[in-house]
């Protein structure tokens, strides 16, 4: 499967039904920080990360949703698990009712007492994610996303 | 978007390698070749280039458009392929639609050429970037080629916007 499969049209984020609230999961290892620009007076852009088990054979399960509706939010992810992350970045037109979505996902594998920073952005339809890792000393390092791909969970 | 690509084929064999392609853009209708330069050696360019295109442009886009007389639905597979020469760095992207596009002639293996990259010394410090893509649709994927060159962005670019 590719990196990331983006849908243009009919696929709507706040459409999906199926979407559920991600858990509350202690402690909150996880931080988003997240800064959205549509580019345009007559759009709108919404993110979401949608949070995904993943097992021994690397295969997903979905868990929830945190929506990225405010500048920084938290959530905790199991230690010494891998997670699948997925961020969906929403467009929506109000001229012409069109929408399209596209999204970046990376695994992530959180070390006990660590904590993780996300920082995504999308302005002018580039996006980007980045990803910092914590340690409990206050060191502090960028980690690659991780492709499921290459998952070796 | 799709039709993009292939009127830069126009009616003519479709191009099968990127030296093909980069031949063929000049002269076609709606093609373009844009050209800057980077204030970091080439090195760090081809860097950024073999970081940054497989994570962002090795991708799936599906489109759905749908009207009251129509109903169309295109997935596009999109392939990047980055190749290192000691003197040059080369960015090829191809596409690939997997249904809802019927593409006139032979398609390469990858897909259709949809956008070169070469990446050239100046001098030590400073690379010249050449882009070989359609004049249309392709702004996006150009802007974010730039900020990998430069360094300033290394976002991806929103392949649906493409």
């Amino acid at each position: 499967m590719r990196g990331f499969i983006a849908f243009v049209g009919v696929t709507l984020l706040a459409a999906c039904s199926s979407l559920r609230d991600y858990p509350h999961v202690a402690p909150e290892n996880v931080q988003v920080k997240s800064k959205l620009e549509s580019g345009s007076m007559f759009s709108s852009m919404r993110g979401a990360v949608h949070i995904h088990e993943l097992d021994g054979t690397c295969h997903t399960s979905y868990v929830g949703t945190v929506k990225l509706d405010q500048p920084s939010v938290a959530l905790g992810l199991p230690a010494e698990r891998a997670s699948y992350l997925v961020f969906v970045f929403a467009g929506s037109s109000f001229l012409g009712g069109s929408s399209s979505s596209t999204s970046a996902g990376t695994v992530l594998k959180p070390r006990p007492g660590y904590r993780y920073e996300f920082t995504v952005t999308y302005k002018e339809n580039i996006y980007n994610v980045v990803l910092r890792e914590s340690d409990p000393r206050g060191g502090s390092h960028e980690l690659p996303r991780q492709q499921l791909k290459g998952c070796s969970a | 978007m799709a039709v993009t690509g292939l009127l830069v084929a126009g009616c003519a064999q479709q191009p099968q390698t990127a030296q093909e392609f980069r031949e063929a853009i000049p002269g076609a209708f709606m093609g373009k070749v844009q050209s800057f330069e980077a204030k970091r050696p080439l090195a760090a360019v081809a860097k950024t280039f073999q970081a940054r295109a497989p994570e962002c442009l090795n991708v799936a886009v599906r489109t759905v458009s749908q009207s009251s007389t129509s109903y169309q639905n295109i997935l596009t597979v999109y392939h990047a392929t980055v190749v290192n020469h000691p003197q040059k760095a080369e960015l090829h992207l191809q596409r690939d639609f997997k249904s809802g596009v019927l593409v006139p002639g032979k398609v390469p293996p990858g897909g259709l050429y949809y956008l070169v990259a070469d990446a050239t010394p100046i001098d030590k410090s400073r690379t010249r970037i050449d882009i070989y893509a359609p004049s249309v649709g392709t702004d996006t994927l150009v802007r974010a080629i730039n900020g990998w060159a430069t360094g300033d962005n290394l976002g991806c670019p929103d392949m649906t916007k493409s």
